[in-house]
């Protein structure tokens, strides 16, 4: 199971990472979203695998999951999908004022740039 | 028995922002003057509780403060310490000035200004006050989520291209955050960063490399936030992009990456041997590096909004000589570096706003242009062009001087002076050709003059403007006249600093009274 964990997470990160060096918004963004799958797996493994135990105390049980890095990861969901969120429309905004999804929206940033702002 | 402000002041300068900017949720849309209103009121009552934290943390030792009385290390705990709280008072006074300024017109250009504004606020004041990392990485995000959205505010495709790149590398920076975090939870069993000073110091050899690891990715995620020199080519834009109140408020982010790197430094991973070298030589090289291309950016900037941006880039290398050095003298002259060039910075973004204003269509760009601007902006830019060149007496010079004189004890005293003269040389040209463009040279065709001077309506300046921007050049003046007190305050913050033990003491009185749990 460590095997498989570990594999799914190095598989996730190494697309994410891939996707991000595009040069387009929306495989940016997959990318990121990618990346944040793979940060969530590898937080939810840092309290070490442990299976079919629950995380809080009850009286059958005979061990413990660490109930910490799931609360941990549930934070690091909800930031991330309100991050994602917000970056999607901010790439929208990018393409209906510049007419382009290139990631540096060039269309008329070369305009921009005669008119003196460093880029 | 300690009285209800002294027992609850750590948690006040999180808790008010956070009460304010939900109500102004619920008022957005409605009464532009009662949300200036209840901002206004907020901020008022957030500089009042930091004095009130300064006052505190100046003769009481270090505040933990545990929410929901969950003892440390397993609840939230917010630590008030002499840095903390200098921190929160450097974000009150500029979040005073930035909103009055915005209050002139700035804030009606979105319906969620003020509430963003205050939430940038809570997750500014967060991160210099929380105990634990994770919620340092919960407050940065709150920060930076608040900080993209005041980056757009006001629209145009500029604000776009800059906020999608900051966007993306501030969010592939909170993954490896996230990362570094689950290396030390896992390793070490705690986010807790008292917590954390004391268990490694016996964490096992096997354990050590992956502690370092963590410790590795830790440190760059702050020095992406505070902008050193490979990671740090997103600041100009983004600060250049922004508004003028709102790029004064981000004078103070690059600060908060700074502070954070020095606390996690000097508290935690500088007193244990695995995790002693991690900072070293190298930090400060790439320190020098940072002020040498600020300073060639000042040079070629072409705007005095992205001049300003270059001077923020160059403020930030010198105070990222101090994590490395991690040393109390240094340190000492290091924060009061940080408050002076906090304030100038941002006073600085302020009166570009009102220069580009007063310029008309030309706005701040560096160029000759048919309006004058008002005798009195022209001071206003002398005295901060004067200080941020750091130039005697006023109190850039002082920050430089103290800051010279502490290094000068260190191995690279000798590299270290010559990058900060001479960047300090480079900048004192760069705004004497900036000032001589931006108010002396008239365009060469006087016919378009007549023509720019009959169509275009004179501009006018508001008197909330004028305030805030020469409140903060004012507040500069102070920190010279008051030089002695400001700088034995740093100095005390530093020697508190420096003797992590009555930081952890104060979070974990009885380390070996936690139960802890062996893990497989």
């Amino acid at each position: 199971m460590e095997a498989m964990l570990a594999i799914a997470i190095g598989l996730l990160s190494s697309c994410g990472v891939y996707l991000m060096l595009r040069a387009r918004t929306f495989p940016v963004i997959l990318g990121l979203t990618l990346l944040s799958y793979a940060v969530n797996l590898f937080l939810f493994a840092s309290g070490r695998l442990t299976i079919n135990a629950p995380p809080i105390i009850s009286a059958e049980a005979s061990h413990y999951t660490d109930p910490i890095p799931q609360a941990l990861v549930l934070t690091a969901i909800v930031i991330g999908f309100g991050m994602t969120a917000y970056i999607v429309t901010l790439a929208l905004r990018g393409l209906s004022e510049s007419g382009d999804d290139h990631v540096d929206m060039t269309v008329e940033s070369a305009e921009n740039d005669k008119e003196g702002e460093p880029s | 028995m300690m009285s209800f402000f002294t027992l609850h002041g750590p948690i006040l300068p999180v808790l008010i922002p956070f009460v304010s900017s939900i109500v102004l949720l619920l008022a957005a849309g409605r009464h532009p003057a009662m949300q200036r209103g209840i901002a206004a009121f907020s901020t008022l009552l957030l500089l009042a509780a930091s004095a009130h934290l300064l006052r505190l943390t100046d003769y009481l030792p270090p505040l933990a403060y545990a929410l929901g009385e969950w003892a440390p290390p397993f609840g939230i705990v917010l630590v008030a310490d002499r840095l903390a709280a200098l921190g929160v008072m450097l974000t009150a006074i500029l979040a005073a000035a930035a909103l009055l300024y915005a209050s002139a017109g700035f804030d009606r250009k979105g319906r969620h200004f003020h509430a963003i504004f205050q939430l940038q606020l809570v997750g500014i004041n967060g991160a210099f006050l929380t105990g634990d990392v994770f919620n340092l990485f919960v407050f940065f995000e709150v920060m930076l989520l608040a900080s993209y959205i005041l980056l757009a505010h006001g629209g145009g495709l500029d604000k776009s291209r800059s906020g999608f790149a900051y966007v993306t590398l501030n969010l592939a920076g909170s993954a490896v955050f996230l990362i570094a975090l689950g290396l030390i939870y896992g390793t070490l069993g705690t986010l807790n960063l008292a917590d954390i000073a004391i268990q490694l110091q016996s964490v096992s050899a096997g354990e050590a490399s992956l502690v370092r690891l963590a410790g590795a990715l830790l440190f760059t995620v702050f020095l992406l936030k505070a902008a050193v020199l490979p990671l740090s080519f997103w600041l100009p834009h983004a600060y250049a992009a922004a508004g003028a109140p709102v790029a004064a408020l981000f004078a103070i982010m690059t600060k908060v990456g700074i502070v954070a790197m020095l606390r996690v430094e000097v508290i935690a991973f500088d007193p244990a041997a695995a995790t002693q070298d991690l900072l070293g030589g190298w930090l400060i090289i790439a320190a020098l590096a940072t002020i040498a291309v600020a300073a060639l950016g000042v040079l070629t900037a072409k705007k005095l909004q992205s001049l300003a941006a270059w001077l923020v880039l160059s403020s930030a290398g010198v105070l990222l000589l101090l994590p490395p050095l991690a040393n109390s003298a240094v340190t000492a002259a290091g924060l009061y570096y940080l408050v002076q060039s906090a304030i100038t910075g941002a006073a600085i973004f302020l009166l570009s706003g009102l220069i580009a204003q007063s310029r008309g269509q030309t706005g701040d760009k560096l160029l000759a242009s048919a309006t004058a601007v008002p005798v009195k902006l022209k001071i206003g830019f002398l005295l901060l062009a004067a200080t941020a060149a750091g130039l005697p007496p006023f109190s850039g010079f002082i920050g430089k001087l103290m800051l010279l004189s502490a290094v000068s004890e260190t191995p690279m005293a000798a590299l270290i002076w010559t990058v900060i003269l001479l960047s300090g040389l480079l900048t004192t040209i760069a705004l004497a050709k900036a000032g001589s463009r931006l108010f002396w040279e008239s365009p060469a065709d006087m016919k378009t003059v007549a023509a720019t001077l009959a169509t275009e309506a004179t501009p006018r300046i508001c008197l909330r403007q004028t305030l805030a921007g020469f409140g903060l050049i004012a507040v500069s003046l102070l920190l010279l006249i008051f030089a002695r007190p400001v700088s034995d305050f740093t100095g005390r913050t530093a020697a508190q600093l420096h003797q992590p033990e009555h930081y952890i003491k104060a979070v974990i009185p009885d380390p070996d009274a936690t139960h802890r749990v062996t893990r497989p």
